[in-house]
Protein backbone atom coordinates (compact mmCIF):
# COMPACT_ATOMS: atom_id res chain seq x y z
CA UNK A 1 0.00 0.00 0.00
CA UNK A 2 1.33 2.99 -1.01
CA UNK A 3 1.67 6.25 1.62
CA UNK A 4 -1.48 8.42 -0.33
CA UNK A 5 -3.43 5.29 -0.18
CA UNK A 6 -2.69 4.46 3.58
CA UNK A 7 -3.50 8.17 4.10
CA UNK A 8 -6.63 7.89 2.25
CA UNK A 9 -7.86 4.92 4.38
CA UNK A 10 -7.16 6.30 7.57
CA UNK A 11 -9.02 9.34 6.52
CA UNK A 12 -12.32 7.58 5.55
CA UNK A 13 -11.86 5.18 8.93
CA UNK A 14 -11.82 8.53 11.11
CA UNK A 15 -14.59 10.03 8.95
CA UNK A 16 -16.70 6.98 9.33
CA UNK A 17 -16.34 6.44 13.02
CA UNK A 18 -17.09 10.15 13.32
CA UNK A 19 -20.53 9.56 11.34
CA UNK A 20 -21.29 6.36 13.00
CA UNK A 21 -20.85 7.84 16.62
CA UNK A 22 -22.76 11.40 15.63
CA UNK A 23 -25.86 9.35 14.34
CA UNK A 24 -25.87 7.12 17.63
CA UNK A 25 -25.59 10.83 19.27
CA UNK A 26 -28.18 11.78 17.43
CA UNK A 27 -30.70 8.83 18.58
CA UNK A 28 -30.09 8.83 21.81
CA UNK A 29 -30.51 13.14 21.68
CA UNK A 30 -33.88 13.19 23.75
CA UNK A 31 -33.26 16.31 25.91
CA UNK A 32 -36.33 17.46 23.87
CA UNK A 33 -38.50 15.79 25.80
CA UNK A 34 -37.39 16.62 29.07
CA UNK A 35 -37.52 20.06 27.94
CA UNK A 36 -40.97 19.96 27.14
CA UNK A 37 -42.14 18.52 30.20
CA UNK A 38 -40.10 20.98 32.35
CA UNK A 39 -41.31 24.35 30.28
CA UNK A 40 -45.01 23.22 30.70
CA UNK A 41 -44.57 22.79 34.72
CA UNK A 42 -42.11 26.08 34.75
CA UNK A 43 -45.30 27.98 32.82
CA UNK A 44 -47.81 26.22 34.74
CA UNK A 45 -45.70 27.63 38.11
CA UNK A 46 -45.57 31.48 37.02
CA UNK A 47 -49.56 31.11 35.81
CA UNK A 48 -50.18 30.39 39.36
CA UNK A 49 -47.84 32.86 41.14
CA UNK A 50 -49.68 35.21 39.24
CA UNK A 51 -53.19 33.73 40.25
CA UNK A 52 -52.20 33.04 43.90
CA UNK A 53 -51.49 36.75 44.67
CA UNK A 54 -49.03 35.84 47.81
CA UNK A 55 -50.37 32.69 48.42
CA UNK A 56 -48.02 30.22 49.22
CA UNK A 57 -47.30 27.05 46.95
CA UNK A 58 -44.93 25.53 48.78
CA UNK A 59 -45.79 21.78 47.84
CA UNK A 60 -45.90 22.19 43.95
CA UNK A 61 -42.53 22.23 43.40
CA UNK A 62 -41.80 19.02 45.31
CA UNK A 63 -44.96 17.21 43.47
CA UNK A 64 -44.00 18.77 40.41
CA UNK A 65 -40.25 17.39 39.92
CA UNK A 66 -41.52 13.85 41.27
CA UNK A 67 -44.46 13.89 38.32
CA UNK A 68 -41.46 15.55 35.67
CA UNK A 69 -38.77 12.97 36.21
CA UNK A 70 -41.57 9.88 36.56
CA UNK A 71 -42.98 11.12 32.94
CA UNK A 72 -39.29 11.64 31.69
CA UNK A 73 -37.81 8.35 33.10
CA UNK A 74 -41.05 6.65 31.23
CA UNK A 75 -40.25 8.34 28.08
CA UNK A 76 -36.78 6.92 27.97
CA UNK A 77 -37.03 3.47 29.03
CA UNK A 78 -39.85 3.40 26.14
CA UNK A 79 -37.57 4.93 23.56
CA UNK A 80 -34.90 2.31 24.58
CA UNK A 81 -37.33 -0.08 24.36
CA UNK A 82 -38.01 1.16 20.85
CA UNK A 83 -34.72 2.19 19.59
CA UNK A 84 -32.56 -0.30 21.24
CA UNK A 85 -30.13 1.52 22.39
CA UNK A 86 -29.55 3.23 25.54
CA UNK A 87 -27.09 5.98 27.11
CA UNK A 88 -25.55 6.64 29.85
CA UNK A 89 -27.94 7.92 32.51
CA UNK A 90 -25.90 8.96 35.98
CA UNK A 91 -24.57 12.17 34.52
CA UNK A 92 -27.66 13.75 33.64
CA UNK A 93 -28.81 12.25 37.28
CA UNK A 94 -26.31 13.78 38.92
CA UNK A 95 -26.72 17.11 37.44
CA UNK A 96 -30.68 16.91 37.91
CA UNK A 97 -29.70 16.26 41.92
CA UNK A 98 -27.26 19.08 41.59
CA UNK A 99 -29.58 21.61 40.40
CA UNK A 100 -32.28 20.59 42.65
CA UNK A 101 -29.78 20.79 45.75
CA UNK A 102 -28.52 23.94 44.75
CA UNK A 103 -32.00 25.47 44.10
CA UNK A 104 -33.00 24.82 47.56
CA UNK A 105 -29.57 25.87 49.40
CA UNK A 106 -29.61 29.32 47.24
CA UNK A 107 -32.96 30.21 48.16
CA UNK A 108 -32.65 29.01 51.91
CA UNK A 109 -29.18 31.07 52.29
CA UNK A 110 -29.18 33.87 50.36
CA UNK A 111 -30.92 37.15 50.59
CA UNK A 112 -32.06 40.14 48.62
CA UNK A 113 -32.33 39.61 44.81
CA UNK A 114 -29.50 37.03 44.63
CA UNK A 115 -32.49 35.06 46.97
CA UNK A 116 -34.49 35.68 43.57
CA UNK A 117 -32.32 35.35 40.96
CA UNK A 118 -30.06 32.58 42.41
CA UNK A 119 -32.09 29.47 41.76
CA UNK A 120 -32.73 30.66 38.14
CA UNK A 121 -28.56 31.15 37.92
CA UNK A 122 -28.32 27.90 38.88
CA UNK A 123 -30.56 26.06 36.74
CA UNK A 124 -29.02 28.02 33.75
CA UNK A 125 -25.29 26.75 35.00
CA UNK A 126 -27.24 22.96 34.93
CA UNK A 127 -28.46 23.88 31.48
CA UNK A 128 -24.91 24.63 30.47
CA UNK A 129 -23.22 21.14 31.80
CA UNK A 130 -26.61 19.32 30.02
CA UNK A 131 -25.53 21.15 26.85
CA UNK A 132 -22.04 19.73 27.27
CA UNK A 133 -23.12 16.30 28.03
CA UNK A 134 -25.75 16.24 24.64
CA UNK A 135 -22.86 18.11 22.97
CA UNK A 136 -25.48 20.74 21.87
CA UNK A 137 -24.57 24.81 20.95
CA UNK A 138 -28.24 25.11 21.03
CA UNK A 139 -28.94 24.31 24.29
CA UNK A 140 -25.75 26.29 25.03
CA UNK A 141 -26.54 29.28 23.78
CA UNK A 142 -30.04 28.87 25.40
CA UNK A 143 -28.52 28.41 28.96
CA UNK A 144 -26.01 31.33 28.50
CA UNK A 145 -28.80 34.25 27.68
CA UNK A 146 -31.23 32.77 30.09
CA UNK A 147 -27.94 33.50 33.00
CA UNK A 148 -27.60 36.89 31.15
CA UNK A 149 -31.55 37.70 30.92
CA UNK A 150 -31.75 36.51 35.11
CA UNK A 151 -29.05 38.60 36.00
CA UNK A 152 -29.84 41.46 33.46
CA UNK A 153 -33.16 40.91 35.36
CA UNK A 154 -31.79 41.06 38.48
CA UNK A 155 -30.30 44.52 38.62
CA UNK A 156 -32.96 46.18 36.94
CA UNK A 157 -34.77 45.19 40.27
CA UNK A 158 -38.52 45.24 38.74
CA UNK A 159 -41.46 43.71 40.07
CA UNK A 160 -43.08 40.20 39.74
CA UNK A 161 -38.97 39.13 38.84
CA UNK A 162 -39.80 35.90 40.28
CA UNK A 163 -42.99 35.25 38.08
CA UNK A 164 -41.55 36.84 35.01
CA UNK A 165 -38.33 34.30 35.23
CA UNK A 166 -40.19 31.43 35.27
CA UNK A 167 -42.58 32.33 32.86
CA UNK A 168 -39.29 32.85 30.63
CA UNK A 169 -37.66 30.09 31.57
CA UNK A 170 -40.46 27.76 30.85
CA UNK A 171 -41.55 29.56 27.00
CA UNK A 172 -37.15 28.95 26.25
CA UNK A 173 -37.49 25.70 27.87
CA UNK A 174 -40.56 24.86 25.48
CA UNK A 175 -39.05 26.17 22.50
CA UNK A 176 -35.68 24.15 23.04
CA UNK A 177 -37.49 21.44 23.10
CA UNK A 178 -39.48 22.32 19.95
CA UNK A 179 -36.59 23.24 17.98
CA UNK A 180 -34.28 19.86 19.59
CA UNK A 181 -37.52 17.72 18.08
CA UNK A 182 -37.57 19.09 14.47
CA UNK A 183 -34.14 18.63 14.35
CA UNK A 184 -34.06 15.41 15.28
CA UNK A 185 -36.96 14.50 13.06
CA UNK A 186 -34.70 15.91 10.21
CA UNK B 1 12.97 5.15 19.16
CA UNK B 2 9.41 5.39 19.00
CA UNK B 3 7.70 3.11 16.95
CA UNK B 4 5.33 3.59 14.38
CA UNK B 5 2.26 4.60 14.65
CA UNK B 6 0.69 1.52 12.30
CA UNK B 7 2.34 -0.65 14.56
CA UNK B 8 -0.30 0.29 17.70
CA UNK B 9 -2.97 -0.41 15.20
CA UNK B 10 -4.75 -3.56 16.57
CA UNK B 11 -5.39 -6.41 14.61
CA UNK B 12 -8.22 -7.23 16.60
CA UNK B 13 -9.82 -3.67 16.63
CA UNK B 14 -8.45 -2.62 13.62
CA UNK B 15 -11.30 -4.23 11.29
CA UNK B 16 -13.78 -2.34 9.47
CA UNK B 17 -16.92 -3.85 11.21
CA UNK B 18 -15.46 -4.01 14.86
CA UNK B 19 -14.09 0.09 14.74
CA UNK B 20 -17.60 0.35 14.10
CA UNK B 21 -19.33 -1.97 16.67
CA UNK B 22 -16.80 -0.28 19.29
CA UNK B 23 -17.48 3.29 18.11
CA UNK B 24 -21.29 3.44 17.99
CA UNK B 25 -20.98 1.67 21.70
CA UNK B 26 -18.46 4.32 22.75
CA UNK B 27 -21.35 6.89 22.63
CA UNK B 28 -23.89 4.85 24.46
CA UNK B 29 -24.20 2.59 27.73
CA UNK B 30 -25.30 -0.44 26.09
CA UNK B 31 -27.29 -1.30 22.30
CA UNK B 32 -29.16 -4.43 20.69
CA UNK B 33 -28.07 -6.69 18.64
CA UNK B 34 -30.60 -5.36 16.10
CA UNK B 35 -29.82 -1.78 16.41
CA UNK B 36 -26.21 -2.37 15.87
CA UNK B 37 -27.20 -4.75 12.91
CA UNK B 38 -29.13 -2.32 11.03
CA UNK B 39 -27.03 0.78 11.84
CA UNK B 40 -23.67 -1.07 10.50
CA UNK B 41 -25.65 -2.46 7.45
CA UNK B 42 -24.55 -6.34 8.42
CA UNK B 43 -25.88 -9.65 7.91
CA UNK B 44 -26.94 -11.26 11.95
CA UNK B 45 -24.08 -13.97 10.65
CA UNK B 46 -21.85 -11.28 10.06
CA UNK B 47 -22.47 -9.54 12.87
CA UNK B 48 -22.31 -12.38 15.41
CA UNK B 49 -18.74 -13.49 14.30
CA UNK B 50 -17.41 -10.15 14.61
CA UNK B 51 -19.11 -10.00 18.39
CA UNK B 52 -17.94 -13.22 19.31
CA UNK B 53 -14.48 -12.00 18.30
CA UNK B 54 -14.85 -8.70 20.54
CA UNK B 55 -16.21 -10.75 23.57
CA UNK B 56 -13.34 -13.06 23.25
CA UNK B 57 -10.86 -10.68 23.40
CA UNK B 58 -12.65 -9.10 26.66
CA UNK B 59 -13.68 -5.78 24.25
CA UNK B 60 -17.37 -6.06 24.96
CA UNK B 61 -20.03 -7.90 26.62
CA UNK B 62 -23.07 -9.97 25.96
CA UNK B 63 -26.29 -9.89 27.94
CA UNK B 64 -29.14 -12.40 26.36
CA UNK B 65 -32.29 -11.20 28.30
CA UNK B 66 -35.63 -11.70 27.96
CA UNK B 67 -37.79 -8.30 27.51
CA UNK B 68 -41.60 -10.19 28.07
CA UNK B 69 -41.40 -12.83 26.04
CA UNK B 70 -39.24 -10.86 23.04
CA UNK B 71 -35.42 -12.29 23.84
CA UNK B 72 -33.34 -9.71 23.28
CA UNK B 73 -29.22 -9.88 23.20
CA UNK B 74 -27.65 -6.79 24.34
CA UNK B 75 -23.78 -4.90 23.82
CA UNK B 76 -21.95 -3.34 25.87
CA UNK B 77 -18.59 -1.84 25.70
CA UNK B 78 -15.91 -3.16 28.07
CA UNK B 79 -13.38 -0.31 30.05
CA UNK B 80 -10.74 -1.69 27.62
CA UNK B 81 -13.06 -1.93 24.07
CA UNK B 82 -13.39 2.07 24.74
CA UNK B 83 -9.50 2.37 25.67
CA UNK B 84 -8.98 0.04 22.42
CA UNK B 85 -11.17 2.38 20.31
CA UNK B 86 -9.53 5.74 21.78
CA UNK B 87 -6.08 4.53 21.35
CA UNK B 88 -6.51 3.02 17.65
CA UNK B 89 -8.51 6.44 16.72
CA UNK B 90 -5.17 8.32 18.14
CA UNK B 91 -2.80 5.92 15.73
CA UNK B 92 -4.97 6.95 12.89
CA UNK B 93 -4.90 10.23 13.10
CA UNK B 94 -1.05 9.89 14.03
CA UNK B 95 -0.44 7.54 11.08
CA UNK B 96 -2.34 10.98 9.10
CA UNK B 97 -0.46 13.94 10.68
CA UNK B 98 3.05 11.66 9.92
CA UNK B 99 1.90 11.02 6.26
CA UNK B 100 0.90 14.91 5.69
CA UNK B 101 3.85 15.81 7.45
CA UNK B 102 6.24 13.97 5.08
CA UNK B 103 4.88 13.00 2.20
CA UNK B 104 5.03 15.87 -0.74
CA UNK B 105 1.49 16.38 -1.95
CA UNK B 106 -0.22 14.15 0.65
CA UNK B 107 -4.50 14.65 0.75
CA UNK B 108 -5.20 16.75 3.73
CA UNK B 109 -6.43 14.71 6.26
CA UNK B 110 -9.79 15.20 7.26
CA UNK B 111 -11.37 15.69 11.42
Amino acid sequence: MTTSSTSEAAAHMLDELQSLRQRTRDELSGSWYSLFVFGVALLLFAALLVAARGAPLNAYWPIAFVVCLGLITRHYRQRVREVGVAKESWPFRLITAAVIVGVYAIGALASGTLQDIGPFLISAAGGLVFAYLARSVVLAASAVTLAAFTVALGMADVDHTTAILFAVFGAASLAMGFILKLRARE
Amino acid sequence: MSTHPSQRLDNIVHQRVRLGILAVLSEARHADFAYLRDTLDLTDGNLSRNLQVLEEANLVEIKKVFEGKRPRTWVTATRAGRAALKAEVAALRELLSQVDGTGGGQKKAKG
